[in-house]
């Protein structure tokens, strides 16, 4: 479903007439370009800029200018006679008349306009209008002057422009109106009508859309939360997957940047995304969580009386028999590592070198008894979440071994450059989608329960600053390694822009370079990796 | 270090740009300007600006000016005894240019960014490279007249503009830019212009007029009488721009002329010349697709702009009074120079950005069938069109005409026609291929036109995967590296005057042509004044020689007052 939405997506904002915001937008991206050099990347964004300037994107043509001199007026002096011009080129070929090859009457006329006033009005179409137009449409698709291509190119043109002009209006039309000109396999082509897919993307955003909007739909909670900010009738929004929510940003963002941007409440948005990576986030203040306990309190008393299940509702029971399930999860999680036995780590060992691993797992694990699979990966979510907050604070020789995993890793992931880019970005944030962490190396995986474990005690663990230059040798190694040109390979460095696959075997290189290189110089640049 | 170059047809200028700022570098003579004009002595001493002017007006076959017109052609311009192409002649005034600015700035030129109007084809882009490279320099950039002085104009002060009009008229050319500039990026939208037309065009105008009104002796040499027409001709429409009137004194060897001008009359005689104004300006407002209300801006650049009649010209034009801003002479090298703080990454000039684009379509020579199925040959099939923002790279395919064929020969041509006759040939690549039935062999045209306005041209035949690049294939041009080097040798051979000797020899070739001009008690006068600085010369007193010349510039420029009445 990665369709894209040329020119916009070119210029990375939303459809708009605002022509500051389109010149903005090229000018932060040609700033950043190297435009002598890359002619490819100058082109592409220099064509899409004037795409975009010129409306047709949005709307159909504006009228022709008629005069042909533009003000310009006469140079000469008054009495002057324009004396005959020795050396002028032509400059205007002569102009053809538009031949058309059929005949048109007065009924056409009626018709088209009709069809025309119909379609270019404001608001949704009533049903009548509606019916109205679906009639002329099968008028005009069984006339047999549909046989000539000059008027079926016009008639095509025409209504692309049309039903682009007040969309969504014509929306209910416009699979009808596809089918007939079998536009859905010439949306691609060269010289289609710029209309056509526009209209494509346009109603499949408006569907999208739609399907979101529904109560029934897989990620309509959290679409509401975006949008929105709680859907109506919750107190507050429990039951939101952080990963599932992640996840929708991550494809909105990729797939759908208009979307983001005409409908997304920015503010919730990076709400969401702190929460993700595992900031805090200032909740509800502290008199709505008092008024929200009472409450909860009051309710639950009514959940206590109503014993249907037999099951023991007193609170302290409650969490004792969730503890337990947790226990006995972490337990079988622990258990599913062949060597943590041997290497004598277990639950109880966990629970005295790093208290504070073992409380986060067991709020994870808190799931019912028969999901172990389910509790291991959100367990395994969490190691990963704290190992990748904890590396940059290790000795070197943890993070150089790190590296050597990471370097296997980017290596199996190399068949999809996209992953392995997000893995390279942000370990955590990747490792935390979806099932990602089923696809790392149970080695890894043991290596960071192992980190975890035995590091993650209650000491403070400090932000690393980020930054490090990359000495000019190693550079030079890492082109040879990873067999990228030495411009792309800088641009991968610096984090201007770069190719998936680029980055992939520019970091894949440089983690496999790092275990070669002495220790004292692999101390001093890794932190601008981790 | 890396300079900027105006290499104009009447006068070059160099500038470079430092701490934030550009500078306008003065030749040995102290001036800012120096006049496109090369002689030689017959000892083979080569005199460059205002002493090769003075020479051209006593001894014209022993100078030249004006030779911009000729670059990009293989004509040949004899001088003396010697013979150069245009390009020889250029690299003459910039290997002067190039001393200059060592001498005043104490460091190394070995970069620079070089001007050519934005209507330059690519043959006298090359060849303005070459002449770059000719005198020792590695041409970074060659940078368009009209977006040198945009760049000038704009980034003063940095702020958004909406589109301004550029109107560069120069001694040889005209050029017409329509200009933007939005978040210190400026942007060129359209370029036009005349390879023809320019302020000499005026001075010719007078001349012609002169000649018709008046009987010039037959038996005076040719040239002479060419260049101390022009010469005068020209003092004459420089007096205009402030004056009703303009009288002159002609001087030919035992005949004194005394011609005038008035105003009305030079501008009846320049109808024809204003009128061809009009076309380039609208081909650039139609491709920008811009109403001259629209234009925030209109901005002269070019000594010629002084006239009043362009001034005229302009307003009725416009419907508005042009800004007067920019130096108009000092415009071009101004933004010359900025480039070449933006080529050496200055930090100063971190957010500018420039784009410039092409300012005529380029293609090549193609057959088709027309809707009869006839064979129709000479047509033109556009591979980059004209206002393409540049750098840009296009492909098009093309296929054999006949079955059997074993050669293509591909004609590339620049122009706007529909027929390649009515276009300009760029050159010609043959090269064979496979033989097979008619429209079976196809081949992909490559056409590549970098920053600097020169075309690159590969082809590739996708059948047998061979690539070639275009060489013009034009004999006189292609030059080897080691024939660029031993040519340059040949031209940096050629002697001059020694620095502090400059000076003098010029005030010295001064006097020599006023008395030539002079007839009567001033020509003695003339001849008493030379005679001692001469004299004064051979003590070698640095300060009585500095005091004697300040002395003989000062009447001399007294006197030539006087030649007009």
């Amino acid at each position: 479903m990665s369709t894209t939405h040329w020119p916009w997506t070119i210029l990375q904002i939303a459809p708009t007439e605002d022509r500051k915001a389109i010149r903005e937008a090229y000018s932060r991206l040609l700033k950043a370009l190297d435009h002598e050099a890359e002619t490819e990347a100058y082109m592409d964004l220099r064509h899409a800029r004037d795409a975009a300037l010129s409306g047709e994107f949005l709307h159909p043509h504006a009228p022709d200018i008629d005069e042909d001199d533009f003000g310009l007026g006469d140079p000469l002096p008054e009495g002057s006679e324009p004396a005959s011009v020795d050396t002028a080129p032509a400059l205007t070929e002569p102009e053809e008349k538009p031949v058309f090859t059929v005949a048109y009457d007065d009924d056409d006329d009626r018709r088209f306009r009709r069809m025309a006033d119909l379609l270019l009005d404001d608001g949704e179409l009533t049903p009548e209008e509606a019916g109205e137009l679906d009639g002329h449409l099968d008028a005009l698709f069984a006339d047999e002057r549909m046989a000539d291509l000059g008027h079926y190119a016009r008639v095509e043109g025409w209504l692309a422009e049309l039903l682009a002009d007040r969309y969504p209006r014509g929306a209910a039309l416009f699979p009808k109106v596809a089918a007939y000109f079998h536009w859905a396999d010439r949306t691609h082509e060269l010289g289609v009508h710029p209309a056509i897919p526009w209209l494509f993307n346009a109603h499949e955003g408006e569907s999208l859309l739609r399907e979101l909007n529904t109560p029934g739909h897989a990620y309509h909670r959290e679409w509401i939360e975006l949008a929105k900010g709680k859907p109506q009738g919750m107190l507050w929004t429990r039951g939101i997957d952080k990963p599932r929510m992640g996840n929708l940003i991550a494809t909105i963002r990729r797939d759908y940047p208009w979307l983001e941007q005409e409908h997304w409440q920015p503010e919730l948005v990076a709400r969401w995304e702190k929460k993700a990576a595992g900031g805090n986030v200032k909740g509800p203040g502290v008199w709505t969580w008092i008024g929200l306990s009472i409450f909860a309190l009051s309710m639950l008393s009514q959940i206590v009386d109503d014993d249907r299940s037999g099951v023991d509702h007193n609170p302290a029971a409650l969490a004792a028999v969730e503890a337990a399930n947790a226990d006995k999860h972490i337990a079988s999680f622990i258990a599913s590592f062949p060597n943590a036995a041997a290497d004598g780590r277990s639950l109880e060992t966990l629970r005295a070198r790093s208290p504070k691993s073992f409380s986060t797992l067991q709020r994870s694990a808190n799931m019912p008894e028969s999901l172990t699979e389910e509790a291991g990966r959100a367990m395994m979510r969490d190691i990963a979440d704290i190992y990748y907050l904890i590396i940059d604070n290790l000795p070197y020789e943890a993070q150089v071994a790190d590296a050597r995993f990471r370097a296997a890793e980017i290596g199996r992931l190399r068949e999809q450059p996209q992953a392995c880019a997000d893995f390279i970005r942000n370990p955590r944030i990747f490792l935390r989608q979806s099932r990602n962490i089923d696809d790392i190396s149970p080695d890894y995986r043991y290596r960071m329960f192992s980190v975890v474990h035995d590091e993650y005690d209650d000491r403070e663990w400090p932000l690393v600053h980020k930054q490090a230059t990359i000495p000019g040798d190693v550079i030079g190694k890492l082109i040879k390694r990873s067999g990228v040109p030495e411009q792309r390979v800088r641009d991968v460095l610096s984090g201007r822009s770069a190719s998936e696959a680029d980055i992939c075997r520019t970091i894949g290189s440089f983690y496999e370079l790092l275990t070669e290189i002495p220790a004292m110089e692999a101390g001093k640049i890794l932190p601008a990796f981790l | 270090m890396i300079v900027g170059i105006d290499l104009g047809t009447t006068n070059s200028a160099a500038a470079i740009f430092e701490n934030g700022e550009t500078r306008l570098i003065p030749n040995a003579l102290g001036d800012l300007l120096t006049p496109s004009a090369v002689a030689i002595l017959p000892d083979g001493t080569t005199l460059v600006g205002k002493p090769a002017l003075n020479h051209w007006v006593l001894k014209p076959a022993e100078a030249v000016t004006s030779f911009k017109r000729f670059i990009g052609t293989n004509r040949t311009i004899k001088i003396g005894r010697y013979a150069f192409k245009a390009e020889d002649l250029s690299a003459i005034v910039l290997r002067s240019l190039k001393e200059d600015i060592e001498s005043a700035t104490g460091r190394e030129v070995t970069e620079a960014v070089i001007t050519v109007p934005a209507y330059f084809n690519d043959k006298q882009r090359k060849a303005t490279r070459r002449a770059g490279e000719l005198a020792g320099l590695k041409v970074a950039r060659l940078l368009n007249e009209p977006t040198a002085a945009a760049l000038a104009f704009g980034i003063a002060d940095k702020e958004d503009r909406e589109p301004f009009l550029v109107f560069d008229l120069g001694g040889g050319t005209f050029d017409v830019s329509i200009v933007e500039m939005f978040d210190a990026i400026v942007e060129v939208r359209a370029s036009s212009g005349d390879n023809r037309l320019g302020g000499d065009d005026f001075t010719n105008a007078i001349v012609a007029h002169w000649t018709q009104k008046h009987d010039f002796p037959s038996d005076v040499r040719r040239n002479l009488l060419d260049a101390r027409l022009f010469q005068v001709a020209d003092m004459a429409r420089r007096i205009l721009t402030d004056q009703p009137e303009a009288s002159v004194r002609l001087t030919l060897p035992e005949r004194q002329f005394d011609l005038s001008i008035s105003a009305d009359e030079f501008e009846g005689l320049s109808t024809s010349l204003l009128a061809r104004l009009r076309d380039p300006i609208l081909r650039s407002l139609r491709d920008s697709n811009l109403r001259i209300e629209a234009l925030s801006d209109i901005v002269l650049v070019g000594g010629a702009t002084r006239m009043p009649i362009i001034r005229k010209a302009i307003t009725k034009m416009f419907g508005r009074f042009p800004n007067h801003l920019v130096h108009p002479d000092h415009a071009v090298a101004i933004g010359a120079a900025i480039q070449a703080g933006l080529v050496a990454r200055n930090a100063a000039l971190d957010e500018v950005r420039l784009t410039d684009i092409c300012p005529f379509t380029l293609g090549i020579e193609v057959t088709e069938h027309d809707s009869h199925g006839r064979l129709r040959a000479g047509l033109f099939s556009p591979i980059i069109s004209r206002n393409s923002p540049t750098p840009i790279s296009r492909t098009n395919s093309y296929s054999s005409m006949s079955d059997n064929q074993t050669h293509i020969k591909l004609n590339i041509y620049q122009g706007e026609s529909r027929e390649v006759a009515n276009n300009i040939l760029l050159g010609t690549m043959e090269f064979p291929i496979p033989k097979k039935p008619a429209g079976q062999v196809s081949i992909d045209c490559r056409f590549t036109y970098d920053s600097s306005g020169l075309l690159d041209v590969d082809v590739t035949i996708p059948e047998t995967g061979e690539t070639r690049s275009m060489l013009i294939a034009d004999d006189s041009e292609t030059l080897t590296a080691e024939q660029i080097e031993e040519r340059r040798e040949q031209l940096a051979a050629l002697k001059t005057h020694p620095r502090d000797v400059a000076e003098n020899q010029y005030v010295v070739g001064w006097a020599a042509r006023l008395y030539e001009e002079f007839i009567d008690e001033r020509r003695e006068h003339i001849g008493r004044m030379l005679l001692h600085f001469e004299g004064v010369l051979e003590t070698q007193d640095p300060r009585a020689i500095e005091e004697a010349r300040g002395a003989m510039t000062t009447a001399l420029q007294e006197i030539e007052q006087d030649q007009r009445l």
